[in-house]
């Protein structure tokens, strides 16, 4: 117990040390700007807290995140690399989108089952080839994922553009879903729906499969060491397969709640690369589950932070992905960090002896 | 008396949790063979490391021929004339030995090209000062690795050396190939005027090659005594901190049915090769069977075509009478079969993994510690973790430890404690006490041998000749793939194994 | 060392930030001295600096700081449909005037608009209907491509101009296949066969409004196939099509601005719309009080909302006096009805 909260604890240092460091670095931009980083920073957080409406807006940005982050998760925890979430939650999107524009007469509650599992189903489908072409034949999923999303995207952009153009405004999107299936809002004008509560059971269910239950547990000694997975048994290939499709399907549901909570329909850049910042999520907390939800908040406040920002003070928003890059270049260097961290307790004498 | 060529004075090192040399002063006299004996982790490596200047001591003094070292760095100790051959070689596979020997200081053809012809002439010339044969054009990749040794010992005398430091030399070689080693160290010695430092936890050894050992344990230096003074038992004590009793163990008749029964097993290695050539035996309940045989000549093929890691291209294996060929891991684990690999860090254990989560694997479906096959139950996982610590002696502060943080012999324990659990019918166990203290290597060989009285058919591949003699009731001998000689313990001394072990068989001889 | 370092950096900090705090009062002090005039918000679907769409609308709103007095901000959403809604809002909140441009904005500002009746929308690039506070300005980009058209089928085929072949193939990259760049299309199309009708119009879409590689790309394998004039209706991708047509020696026409100024030796001409000039007269009608808010304000050719624009005068001329002369002529048949221009929706 004493060891992994010591390493716990040691990983937490680093991680608010990194980003205490790229918060200070992008004060210092602010200052060569000739901006005032105390007023940048206060802009920022009253524009991601200042208001109910904010803390709303907020919070509705971390649904797609968390969803993407825990399907990131998975996947690296298993030792797959799905790099594949942007392609998967636009083809989710899409065939929720379908469903909600479709099968308009269906009673609420049906849709919208139908419209999560068609959604998880496709995803799942979208990541399942390119993990049998990696278990089976060895080709490399990191690439064939990549490809993969321009796939989707364009294919979708394809199909909103033609097949299923919207009937009314040209605007790049598909015919609206039907009015009664559309997520309700919880805080008036701001995207924030019913959503964020089946985000909620869905990181439970995550949390429970990778923490509590043996197929979370072998799943992460598949990604940890998978010649011991196969001596010890387990069928490390039909386990990576699994994680890659729980990990598609989860962008896959990403997608569908954009449609029935933000959208009300597909639209043709209906993600602009959530499954990336999932990914960027997942890594700085080393794929844990309550680690990816703190995160997405941490991400959300500065992506809706940094638009009052520029607005109130001048400050160009993509300071905030000068910042979120730093942090993530940091944490790369954790194992640095701690050492340096080691050394100098050394030299300050706080030894354990 | 003689004079002190290394001198080490109160040295300490501290690195960030461990303290792993407290407080050390010995001093090496020129032309010894001084052997420095202790438990993995007891800080031999430690101290060596200092002596060559890969680190720099938290406090203490180190003089080598007399001066005082200010600024530890490798370079300077080659300088001084130390040579340092590591337990894993650090040669270039590809070159040719000359090649090997010569990088880093290559001679050079107007300054610039590296002149290989004259390359060779050294090196032939070296050997022939040395007593070391070798052959210069030979390559790294294709020569035996009693050679490569030999290598890395010329590579230090090419640069220089008059100390040189032996880390665990023998753990790779042949019996043969130790004796040569030894004659070449006691000729370096006594007629070349060399100083050698051995560092080693095989005990026999010692006692034939060192003129005195240091004894350290948990950091300290125990004792510095005259070998001729002390026996194996008395080293033995003083190592582990209490008595040691390596008793022969008794080797009941075996009665039981046959278990296992392998014929004609062809499997291939990595690169494609065959690496068993047809090879048949059997083991009985409550037998260990040996196999004796240097590393490389198809063992680790044979554990994991047993196992069902390996795909078998040719003949059977039947387990229990059943035909379990082409049987994966998990098929051959349900018949009952157990399995201590012989890489426990890549095969046996996930490093970044708690122990807890070691010994849960293979469990973690079971109703004991898995409700409804859904629900971990945590807490009965970890009294179960809890329990096996104990019973199988992991030295650990607490069972969430990461397995990559115990010394070698723990780490054995824990894959140990996991397999041994199981409560299976046949055990296959690959280089069990690789790596592992004296205190562990006993406990270890009362483990297996309970479980042969226990009734378990038992395969053991070991490269320690002296564990197979103790442990087995059986034993065959493995060359090139091929099974050269089977024996009941007892029947061959070990010397005369050795041939066998070479593919002589003994009438040639 | 290193302590002295972090002291240094430390102060510099302390320091700079009490000067910025102190110019920041400044400022403020400023835009309250200006406190006449209505206030406005633009919101851009994309980002400035795409020298076309998004910075000809900016350039109406500068046109009315500077005529009118009013107050502006500029929201951009940076092609990002998450920021839609907040970027709009945060207008809302701001402004009594809200300019909205892109497409995309379809179906939050229908949303937004309803809860700030008070507010006046201007939306720009697509037509909403039937809503008191969103005034729509829809430009006619077919008439102007019609123009396009005529122009490049003109000059295509006239080897008095350097590089020209006699074949009769023209091109153009459109951003993506969507019903507004086909509208462009169409009236490009139609332009060239009014023209020639044997003409042959090749299109390829990039895909991308932001991507200029992905234009240049597109706009080689056009003039790889022997067309030697490609139209651009692709917004920052576009700039690849002026990379291209300048590393080969071929023509490219501009589109939303004048954008002969980016490389007048290759760029022969630009199909312009007033998203400046329709912004800036709204806001003017506004002032003036003869704002018809709710209705769809149409800039076709005969508002000047859309037009062909040929560089400034110290600029050569590669396009003759009498195509000029001609598409002036077809301009008027235009405004007569002598010609219809098709439409795609």
């Amino acid at each position: 117990m004493f060891k992994k909260a010591k390493d716990n604890v040691e990983y937490l240092i680093s991680l608010f040390l990194s980003i205490f460091a790229a918060l200070l670095i992008g004060a210092l931009i602010m200052l060569l700007n000739g901006q005032n980083p105390i007023v940048g920073y206060k802009a920022l957080v009253l524009g991601a807290f200042g208001s109910k409406y904010k803390i709303a807006t907020t919070f509705a940005k971390t649904v797609p995140l968390i969803l993407t982050g825990l399907a990131t998760a998975i996947s690296f925890m298993s030792g797959i690399f799905n790099i594949g979430g942007e392609g998967q939650l636009y083809l989710g999107a899409f065939a929720a989108a379908y469903i909600g524009f479709t099968f308009t007469n269906l009673p609420v509650f049906i849709a919208i089952i139908l419209a999560i599992i068609a959604s998880a189903l496709i995803g799942g489908l979208y990541a399942y080839f390119p993990a049998v072409l990696r278990v089976k034949y060895e080709i490399d999923e990191v690439i064939t994922t990549i490809m993969l999303n321009s796939v989707a995207i364009l294919f979708t952009n394809y199909l909103v553009n033609y097949p299923f153009q919207a009937a009314q405004g040209k605007m790049g999107g598909t015919d609206m879903i039907a009015e009664a299936f559309k997520f309700p809002k919880l805080v008036k004008l701001s995207k924030l729906n019913t959503s964020i509560f089946y985000t909620a059971i869905i990181a439970i269910i995550i949390y429970y499969l990778i923490k509590k239950t043996p197929f979370g547990y072998n799943f992460r000694i598949v990604g940890e060491n998978g010649v011991f997975a196969k001596y010890a048994g387990i069928n490390t290939k039909r386990y990576m397969i699994l994680a890659m499709v729980i990990s598609g399907a989860l962008c896959g549901i990403a997608g569908a709640f954009e449609v029935y909570g933000v959208h009300y329909r597909f639209l043709q850049n209906i993600s602009k690369g959530y499954a990336f910042d999932g990914m960027l999520v997942a890594l700085i907390v080393k794929n844990n589950p309550v680690g990816i939800i703190l995160m997405s908040i941490f991400f959300a406040m500065l992506k809706t932070g940094s638009n009052s920002m520029e607005v109130a003070t001048g400050i160009p928003s993509e300071l905030i992905l000068v910042i979120q890059s730093i942090i993530i270049l940091f944490i790369a260097g954790e194992n640095g960090f701690k050492k340096l961290f080691k050394e100098y307790r050394l030299k300050r004498g706080k030894l354990v002896k | 008396m003689s004079e002190r060529i290394i001198e080490l004075k109160n040295v300490s090192k501290q690195f960030p949790s461990v303290l792993a040399n407290d407080n050390i002063s010995l001093h090496i006299n020129k032309g010894e063979i001084y052997a420095i004996v202790g438990e993995n982790g007891a800080g031999k490596s430690t101290l060596m490391k200092t002596m060559y200047g890969l680190h720099e001591p938290t406090s203490g003094e180190v003089y080598i021929k007399g001066e005082k070292i200010k600024s530890f760095s490798p370079s300077n100790s080659i300088k001084r004339g130390i040579g340092m051959v590591h337990q894993h070689f650090m040669l270039v596979p590809s070159f040719t030995i000359a090649e090997n020997i010569v990088l880093g200081s290559e001679p050079r053809s107007k300054r610039i090209f590296s002149d290989k012809k004259k390359a060779v002439d050294i090196v032939k010339s070296l050997s022939r000062t040395y007593g070391l044969e070798v052959d210069p054009n030979a390559k790294i990749q294709d020569v035996s690795v009693g050679i490569q040794q030999r290598v890395e010992i010329l590579k230090t005398l090419y640069k220089g050396a008059d100390i040189l430091i032996l880390d665990e030399p023998t753990a790779v070689l042949t019996p043969q190939e130790t004796e040569e080693l030894f004659k070449v160290i006691k000729r370096l010695v006594n007629e070349l005027d060399k100083t050698v430092i051995i560092i080693t936890h095989k005990l026999n050894e010692v006692l034939t090659i060192s003129d005195r050992v240091a004894v350290m344990r948990q950091g300290k230096l125990v004792d510095v005594v005259n070998t001729r003074e002390v026996n194996e038992k008395i080293l033995a004590e003083l190592m582990v901190g209490r008595e040691v009793l390596l008793e022969d163990i008794d080797k009941p008749e075996i009665k039981g049915e046959e278990v296992v029964r392998v014929k004609d097993l062809v499997v291939k290695d990595n690169r494609g090769f065959d690496a068993l050539k047809g090879v048949s035996f059997h083991i009985n309940k409550g037998e260990i069977l040996g196999v004796a045989g240097i590393e490389g000549n198809g063992q680790s093929e044979l554990t994991e075509a047993l196992a069902g890691m390996r795909k078998i291209e040719v003949g059977h294996v039947f387990i229990k009478g059943i035909d379990a060929t082409g049987f994966n891991p998990k098929k051959i684990r349900e018949l009952g079969v157990a399995h201590i690999p012989e890489d426990r860090l890549v095969t046996g254990l996930s490093k970044v993994s708690s122990i807890t989560d070691n010994i849960l694997m293979g469990s973690q479906f079971k109703e004991e510690f898995c409700k409804n096959k859904l629900h971990l139950k945590r807490d009965k996982i970890r009294d179960y973790a809890k329990k096996l610590i104990k019973k199988f002696d992991v030295r650990t502060p607490s069972e969430d430890v990461k397995v990559g943080s115990l010394s070698g012999g723990n780490m054995q324990k824990v894959v140990i404690a996991r397999e041994f659990s199981f409560n299976t019918e046949i055990l296959l166990i690959s280089q069990p006490t690789r790596g592992v203290d004296i205190g562990a290597i006993e406990f270890i060989h009362d483990q297996i041998i309970k479980k042969r009285n226990e009734g378990c058919a038992i395969l053991l591949i070991s490269a320690e000749l002296d564990e197979i003699f103790r442990l087995s009731d059986r034993i065959i001998t493995l060359y090139e793939g091929k099974v050269t000689g089977e024996f009941k313990n007892g029947e061959i001394t070990k010397n005369e194994i050795g041939y066998y072990m070479t593919g002589n068989r003994k009438e040639q001889v | 060392m290193k302590k002295k370092l972090m002291l240094l950096l430390s102060l510099i900090l302390i320091v700079s930030t009490f000067f910025a705090a102190c110019s920041g009062k400044e400022n403020t002090k400023v835009k309250e001295e200006k406190k006449e005039g209505i206030s406005v918000s633009l919101v851009i679907a994309g980002g400035l600096g795409d020298r076309s769409f998004y910075d000809s609308s900016n350039e109406g709103i500068e046109m009315a700081k500077e005529k009118l007095g009013i107050k502006a901000t500029v929201l951009e959403c940076k092609n990002d449909p998450s920021l839609y809604g907040d970027q709009l809002i945060e207008a809302s909140n701001r402004s009594d005037v809200i300019v909205v441009v892109g497409f995309e904005f379809y179906d939050v500002i229908q949303e937004v608009a309803k809860e700030f009746p008070d507010k006046n929308y201007i939306y720009i690039d697509n037509v909403i209907e039937g809503v008191p506070n969103i005034t729509c300005i829809d430009y006619m980009e077919n008439e102007g491509s019609f123009l396009a058209g005529a122009l490049a089928a003109m000059a295509t085929t006239d080897e008095s101009i350097e590089g020209m072949n006699k074949e009769a193939k023209i091109g153009m990259v459109g951003g993506m296949d969507i019903p507004v760049i086909r509208n462009f299309q169409a009236g490009y199309e139609a332009g060239a066969k009014y023209i020639n009708p044997e003409i042959k119009v090749e299109t390829i879409f990039a895909g991308d409004f932001e991507d200029p590689a992905k234009g240049k790309e597109s706009a080689l394998a056009l003039y790889a196939k022997g067309v030697d004039i490609v139209f651009q209706v692709a917004g920052k991708t576009g700039e690849g099509v002026f990379e291209a047509a300048k590393d080969s020696g071929q023509y490219a026409i501009g589109v939303d601005s004048d954008q002969r100024y980016i490389n007048p030796d290759n760029i022969m001409a630009s199909m312009i719309k007033g998203v400046g000039l329709s912004i800036y007269e709204s806001l003017e009608r506004i002032e003036k009080d003869e704002f018809k808010a709710g209705s769809v304000y149409k800039y076709g050719i005969n508002e000047n909302g859309v037009d062909l624009a040929f560089g400034t005068e110290d600029m050569k001329q590669i396009v003759t006096e009498d195509m000029i002369k001609k598409v002036n002529e077809i301009k008027e048949k235009i405004k007569k009805g002598e010609i219809t221009v098709p439409e795609a929706k």
